[in-house]
């Protein structure tokens, strides 16, 4: 098969849609401390699918509330900021892409992993000093870049999937021989498109650094969670497989053993209640 | 829009056994950053089973 050339799916990623704009601001109010969540539960209450979806999840029986939440601003005194927040940002992404109806792969698993990551990446940030919405943003979008192949190049992605399982190596190094680039290129140029923070970029761009080269700390925070989210088996993909990691990442992740069990710990309640965006 | 299920979304127990760790490790756990990952997991499953 011919591969992919770069303008191409450059070009592709183009002619996507742009994301809701309340998304963009609430991504935007990562950084800013003095973020008036009036205004901002107003703007989600404007995209009706999103506001059904997060009043569906804060209704569910995940969050045991003893009364029915009927307002987007409720949602937010309940659940707290942050969780609306992750809510409506999986919720605008997972039905981004809800209606690819060409995909190469069954998009459930690949959002089950894209949400493990997202909350286990949320839970290391803290250990690096890093702002956990920002570990929780890049771990949602870090194969963000496949789901764009596979929706947009379909029959190149099924023969990258295939060369993968003939020859039982990663994804990546199937990318890269079968298509000429891989998913974090791609990940990279529709978080440009988007306009997604440059951090976020930055982090997309370089989550499979070279095995070589001393990861930053949200390279670090990212490949670590993702490894864990493989680990554990959250995508229950039947040909899952923990990735190669880069030399001495727990020693520069500096995290004790017991810390990590109970990140484990952490990881796999919150992924109860953050996959049920997946249900709705 | 269909209902929130409340099913479990965590692998049923037969997906955490030590024959399916080790299928999900077999790129990397003759790699020492690998083997230290299993053996968390597998102290992880052990302290969940307790």
């Amino acid at each position: 098969m011919t591969p992919l050339v770069l303008d191409d799916v450059l070009k592709k990623i183009h002619a996507l849609p742009s994301l809701q704009t309340v998304v963009m601001e609430l991504l935007a109010s990562i950084d800013q401390d003095d973020t008036h969540i009036g205004d901002l539960a107003f703007k989600i209450e404007q995209d009706q699918a999103l506001t059904a979806k997060t009043l569906r999840l804060a209704n569910s029986s995940f969050y045991g509330m003893q009364r029915q939440i009927t307002t987007i601003e409720e949602a937010i005194a309940t659940l707290g900021f942050r969780t609306v927040r992750g809510v409506v940002t999986a919720a605008a992404l997972t039905g981004f892409f809800a209606n690819s109806q060409q995909a190469a792969f069954e998009v459930t698993p690949f959002w089950r992993h894209a949400i493990a990551t997202a909350v286990c990446a949320r839970e290391l940030a803290p250990y690096l000093q890093l702002n956990p919405e920002h570990a929780y943003t890049t771990g949602l979008l870090h194969d963000i870049g496949r789901l764009v192949l596979a929706t947009q190049f379909p029959t190149h992605y099924k023969a990258t999937m295939a060369y993968g399982a003939q020859h039982d190596c990663s994804l990546l190094i199937a990318e890269r021989t079968v298509l000429g680039l891989d998913h974090a290129v791609v990940g990279h140029a529709l978080t440009r498109h988007w306009k997604f923070p440059e951090t976020i970029q930055q982090a997309l761009a370089t989550h499979h650094a070279p095995l070589g080269q001393v990861p930053n700390p949200m390279q670090l925070v990212v490949i670590a969670a993702d490894a864990i989210a493989h680990a554990l088996d959250l995508s229950m993909e039947q040909n899952d497989a923990v990735p190669l990691l880069p030399p001495g990442i727990w020693k520069q992740l500096a995290i004790s053993d017991s810390d990590l069990l109970q990140v484990f710990a952490k990881v796999e309640a919150q992924f109860a209640r953050a996959s049920l965006v997946l249900d709705t | 829009m269909s209902e929130p299920s409340n099913r479990s979304p965590l692998a049923p127990p037969e997906r955490r056994s030590l024959e399916r760790l080790e299928q999900l490790f077999r790129h990397i756990r003759t790699q020492p950053e690998g083997a230290y990952l299993l053996d968390l997991v597998r102290r992880y499953r052990r302290q969940m089973l307790s």
